[in-house]
């Protein structure tokens, strides 16, 4: 699924400012992120550590909350809910699978019961039906009564997944979903998540520093110190892509790294309006230049 | 194919952290135990206590009501007065007795007999009986019960018939009295009143004995069971009294004959039945059945009952002797009750600590909060419901029966279901991933603050309050002040810990050691819960310290308590001739004797007392053995000690004729039995100079040498001193005074208590070090990873321990101490000690040195248990948890 205007955006996030106090420190770990995420798109979170993909998962799960800034997700508003509503929020509209198994699964419960518990806590009927299909969608059914300890990573993280989707939630939330798979497992994973993607029309939003995941979505969002950067949009058959920037609602906008150094740009660039386009090259003020 | 229910997923979940849980398993099980088995054994230790000092005293304890209506016992009452109260008396006492139901079975059926007593008997000759001797009287009650089938079994021969006038009265005795009088059955007396009327022939029909001689019927006539002899003090005679039985149903017409008659209805007291813990209840109830009287309810001859008994005094007396021990057993049960409040509540913290992924996982995957408690509350449940109510029934099974199991059960619910609520508030303060707000992270200095607070007051108000009597009962300020006083010490110590630790890490960082370095930089984490372990060493030591110098000060205070009421280590009171004076000095492992003696009575204002004299020197030095004799103050200007009533300062005394002396005046309680006289003075013989008198005699005190045996040198006194003697030894003193059930029950408890609380803070101080193992082994994983060794690795974890260890021992010391000079100072010393003797603070210093380094030892041995731990766990261990920190 491509992104398009028509499309409601799920994800609206917009200023976002998440800081930690502790010990007379203060760390802003979101300086004013602003993402917004399309209903049925598929998109992956990038940065290096510290760039605040956690931070934002966190809020985006209804585990934190923003010190400033606007989150919406499913029509939650994730700023203002009450306990009552950031419950429903958890179990009714969105999932999450981490990186480490023992987030994701309890160890002492089957890979069924594992996903029958998100419906057991909401109070829904026929869990065993609906864990038995999310369990065949992800296929994993052959293994539905072993424990977490007695499936491959990739399972693990298949039947994640599957506990992930148990209450139909609008919006997948995918922390580091491949962080501790080989190649092999990261794609059947990844390709789990695209399949529930397509099938259920699931938004999914996975935060990863893994680079190979760009090429599993649609849509990459690069962030970086506290702030979404770029974006690489991909066709629908993954075989072009289009670099993107993000510009806020003041006007500022990052150039990607790679850009930055392949073009020696440093302090000042020189920026052209044209007839359709900003034209930025590399370029000194003229102040300087008579200088030297 | 299962299928995941809450049932399913509690069971499921306990499998998560089954050491911690069935550690809390046991610790319930011993609180359940203690909660449902001390209380019903500090009460049968009681009742015990109770039954011991009602015993023998079924007669005074009796509800008991003399009919004094002149148609009934007036000189002019006959058959038509007598008849309808006699006949009417039982079922109306029945209906009396409905008034006493909320006693239940205490109270027992009620009684009534006829009496007439002062009849005199020759006796019987031929026998050689001693009745018949000269200057041997008989005096006989005759008695009518119609009970008394019931209250006596036939010995021999039969029960008496009707009275048939013109024949001889027939009688029943007991067997005993009958063969003291010699009183055969077929054996007929003339009997005679004191009033001299015409004789009256009875005749030895039975014999009979009682069937229970401890019970009220018995006890209510002092000659029923046996023949009482009184011998006059003037003429030397001797006269047997005794009691004689008539057919009861001939009372009506035989009472009108007879002077001196009179009626008397009781209800006995059944005192098995009596427990301490209904004491109170009892003698209320039976004083409100005392104010009220019923009435007679016969026409003609009514009469209000009026029921009197003993029982509500000796119930309030016991409870008042009662009250010190019941209050010191509580006061050291509530140290090992806190201790297992803190380790049960780090129990749960580091069971929640275990359980705080998979409720993450659960709160991520939608479960509420509610969820969350109810299932973190029933997970707990299932290992403390079990254990509590196994703890209640090895209690009950192991404690007497017959008690009421309300308490009990009240006990057990409170048991099983602290742990699980308290591990559902524990999980609600988990329920957010939000920073605390000023309000959550105020409220723990708040609440410190509060402790403090109220730790001082209670201490302000003990301090001005002063001694108080027991007798009112436990009395919750002295309870709870020894425990809130060391939660508050621990509190302040926490807080001023981490300049402590601020100011060493400085001094550390200065040294050249590597641990010491790194000690000093370690974050609090790996010394998390730094704070309960301080907390579990402070109140281990402090309480263990606290009763310890409670013990010696009290066996310290008995022992001077007996010493003064003895007056040495050996005392000897009587006659006594210089001779036999002389002699008791030279008893073998006497070092010094002081004599008593008697010079007469002299006149203070408005009252005669007996002088006694005493050489103050000699008095010195057998009593040099008690801290503060009230008789040492015959030395100096005071001359002169007395225990009677408030003479004036200066007085003259004829006897002495000395001019002015200086009184004291003290406790007769606390001074040597010798001194017998109700009123007397002791005066310095030296004062006495030239007066005209003569000492004679009559006590000696001795000291004995350390290792003599009072016991034989108390037998060879006695020997010296003849029968007519009293010879008494401090030690026999001491052990009638610590000797009691309730006595022995305090140690007891001491010693369980302290023992248990030692046990239960080692058990939170390895909770704790538990609690910081990850981040001890994430720390100890980098370390190695940078050279450090097995044996630094182990020398930096007791650097890590050190400063609380060392903190706890030192501050728990001096609380202990601090707490025992606080309830000492709150206790009236007679109730501590059974003498209004001064009780001084007592430290056994030896005993609690190796308290102490038992508690050091098994400090070492949880360090070193966790250093084995920590080690033997491979650094990559260490190093995997580093990544799980986000």
């Amino acid at each position: 699924m491509t992104t398009t205007t028509a499309q409601r955006n799920v994800i609206d996030c917009a200023d976002l400012v998440r800081i930690y106090r502790g010990d007379g420190v203060e760390v802003q770990a979101l300086q004013g992120l602003t993402l917004r995420v399309a209903e049925g798109d598929i998109v992956a979170m990038v940065g290096a550590s510290g760039s605040g993909k956690s931070t934002l998962l966190g809020i985006l799960s209804g585990l934190d909350r923003p010190s400033a800034g606007r989150a919406t997700v499913a029509g939650f508003d994730l700023t203002a809910l009450s306990s009552g509503r950031r419950l429903e929020y958890r179990r009714n509209a969105v999932g999450f699978v981490w990186q480490q198994t023992e987030r994701n699964l309890l160890p002492y419960l089957t890979a069924r019961e594992n996903v029958e518990l998100p419906m057991l806590f909401a109070g829904r009927a026929e869990r065993e039906k609906r864990a038995g299909e999310l369990l065949r969608l992800l296929e994993v059914d052959a293994h539905a009564d072993r424990r977490p300890g007695q499936l491959s990573g990739g399972e693990q993280q298949r039947v994640a997944i599957a506990v992930a989707l148990a209450n139909g939630p609008q919006v997948l939330l995918a922390d580091e979903p491949t962080g501790e798979l080989d190649e092999a497992m990261s794609a059947e994973v990844l390709e789990a998540i695209r399949a529930v993607n397509e099938q259920l029309g699931v938004t999914a939003l996975i935060v990863t520093h893994d680079p190979a995941v760009s090429e599993h979505v649609h849509r990459t969002v690069q962030i970086r110190d506290g702030r979404t950067s770029t974006e690489v949009h991909r066709d629908t058959d993954r075989t072009g892509a289009e670099t993107f920037t993000v510009i806020d609602s003041v006007g500022r906008l990052q150039l990607p790294t790679d850009y930055v150094h392949r073009l020696g740009i440093r302090e000042l660039v020189r920026l052209t309006l044209e007839d359709d386009h900003v034209r930025v090259q590399p370029g000194e003020a003229r102040g300087s230049e008579k200088k030297k | 194919m299962t299928r995941i229910g809450p049932a399913r997923l509690t069971f499921r979940g306990l499998r998560v952290v089954p050491g911690v849980s069935a550690l809390l398993a046991v610790l319930v099980l011993v609180g359940a135990f203690l909660a449902v088995g001390a209380p019903r054994q500090t009460i049968e230790i009681l009742t015990t206590s109770l039954h011991q000092d009602l015993a023998g005293s079924a007669g005074q304890l009796a509800l008991n009501a003399e009919l004094t209506n002149d148609s009934v016992s007036g000189p002019d009452a006959g058959q038509n007065g007598i008849a309808p109260v006699w006949s009417h008396l039982g079922s109306r006492l029945a209906t009396i007795r409905h008034r006493l139901s909320a006693l239940g079975d205490i109270v027992e059926p009620g009684e009534f007999a006829g009496s007439a007593a002062g009849f005199t008997g020759k006796g019987f000759s031929g026998s050689g009986t001693p009745t018949t001797l000269t200057g041997i009287g008989l005096m006989l009650t005759l008695e009518a019960a119609p009970s008394l089938h019931d209250d006596a079994r036939l010995v021999a021969g039969r029960w008496p018939r009707r009275v048939v006038a013109g024949d001889p009265i027939e009688v029943v005795i007991s067997a005993t009295s009958a063969a003291t009088l010699g009183w055969k059955i077929g054996q007929t007396q003339e009997l005679s009143d004191e009033f001299g009327a015409e004789g009256m022939a009875v005749s030895l029909v039975g014999t009979v004995a009682p069937r229970d001689p401890a019970g009220a019927f018995w006890g209510l006539g002092y000659d029923r069971a046996q023949t009482r002899t009184v011998t006059n003090p003037v003429t030397g005679s001797i006269t047997y009294f005794s009691t004689i039985w008539v057919d009861p149903d001939s009372w009506p017409t035989l009472a009108p004959t007879l002077a001196g008659r009179t009626i008397s209805a009781w209800y006995g007291i059944d005192l098995d039945a009596v427990t301490a813990d209904q004491a109170t209840t009892i003698a209320a109830e039976v004083r409100q059945f005392s104010a009220n009287p019923a009435s007679l309810g016969v026409p003609g001859a009514d009469q209000e009952l009026t029921f009197r008994s003993g029982l509500p005094a000796a119930l309030v007396g016991f409870t008042a002797r009662s009250g010190t021990s019941t209050a010191l057993i509580a006061l050291f049960a509530l140290g090992p009750a806190g201790a297992l409040a803190a380790v049960l509540l780090l129990g749960l913290r580091l069971l929640q600590s275990r359980r705080s992924r998979a409720e993450a996982l659960m709160r991520a995957r939608g479960a509420s909060g509610w969820q969350l408690r109810v299932l973190a509350a029933a997970e707990v449940a299932v290992w403390t419901v079990p254990a509590a109510v196994l703890g209640a029934v090895v209690a009950i099974a192991l404690t007497p029966a017959g008690r009421s199991l309300a308490p009990g059960i009240v006990a057990v619910v409170l048991c099983a279901l602290i742990a699980p609520v308290a591990a559902a508030v524990l999980t609600e303060r988990a329920d957010e991933h939000t920073e605390p707000s000023v309000v959550a992270r105020s409220a723990g200095l708040v609440i410190e603050a509060a402790v403090v607070l109220v730790a001082a007051l209670a201490l302000v108000v003990l301090i001005a309050r002063g001694p108080v009597t027991a007798s009112s009962g436990v009395d919750p300020l002295v309870e709870l002040a020894p425990l809130l006083l060391s939660i508050a010490v621990t509190v302040i110590v926490v807080r001023l810990m981490p300049f402590a630790t601020r100011w060493l890490g400085a001094v550390q960082r200065g040294g050249r050691s590597a641990i010491s370095l790194i000690a000093a930089s370690s974050p609090s984490s790996v010394r998390r819960g730094g704070a309960w372990a301080l907390f579990a060493v402070m109140i281990g030591v402090g309480l263990s310290v606290f009763s310890l110098t409670m013990v010696a000060t009290q066996q310290h205070g008995v022992a001077q308590a007996a010493l003064s009421q003895v007056g040495s280590d050996v005392a000897v009171s009587g006659d006594l001739t210089p001779q036999t004076v002389r002699q008791l000095d030279k008893l073998p492992g006497v070092a010094a004797h002081a004599t008593i003696e008697t010079i007469g009575q002299a006149s203070l204002p408005h009252l005669d007392v007996v002088m006694y004299t005493v050489d103050p020197a000699e008095l010195a030095s057998v009593q040099s053995g008690i801290d503060a004799s009230p008789l040492r103050v015959v030395h100096g200007a005071e001359a002169m000690v007395t225990n009677a009533g408030d003479p004036p300062a200066n007085a003259q005394l004829d006897a002495a004729g000395q001019g002015e002396l200086h009184f004291h005046r003290v406790d007769p309680v606390a001074v040597s039995f010798v001194l017998s006289a109700p009123r007397w003075i002791l005066v310095d013989r030296s004062r006495l100079g030239d007066a005209n008198v003569f000492p004679t005699p009559v006590g000696v005190l001795l000291r004995l040498h350390p290792g003599a045996d009072p016991a034989a040198i108390a037998a060879a006194a006695t020997k010296l001193a003849g029968p007519d003697a009293t010879v008494r030894t401090a030690a026999s003193a001491e052990a009638a005074i610590v000797g009691t059930p309730l006595d022995r029950a305090v140690h007891a408890t001491i010693l369980i208590a302290t023992s248990l609380a030692a046990a239960l803070c080692l058990i939170v101080f390895v909770l704790t070090l538990a609690a910081g193992a990850t981040a001890r082994l994430r720390r100890g994983a980098i370390l190695r990873a940078m050279g450090f060794d097995r044996r630094q690795a182990a020398l930096l974890v007791l650097t890590d321990v050190a400063p609380t260890a060392i903190v706890g021992v030192v501050v728990g010391s001096a609380t202990g101490v601090g707490l025992a000079a606080l309830v000492l100072h709150t206790i009236e010393p007679t109730e501590l000690v059974g003498a209004p003797v001064p009780v001084a603070l007592v430290v056994d210093v030896p005993t609690t040195a190796i308290a102490l380094a038992g508690f050091v030892v098994a400090v070492l041995l949880a360090v070193a248990v966790a250093v084995i731990v920590d080690v033997a766990r491979p650094p990559t261990a260490g190093l995997q948890t580093l990544g799980e920190e986000r």
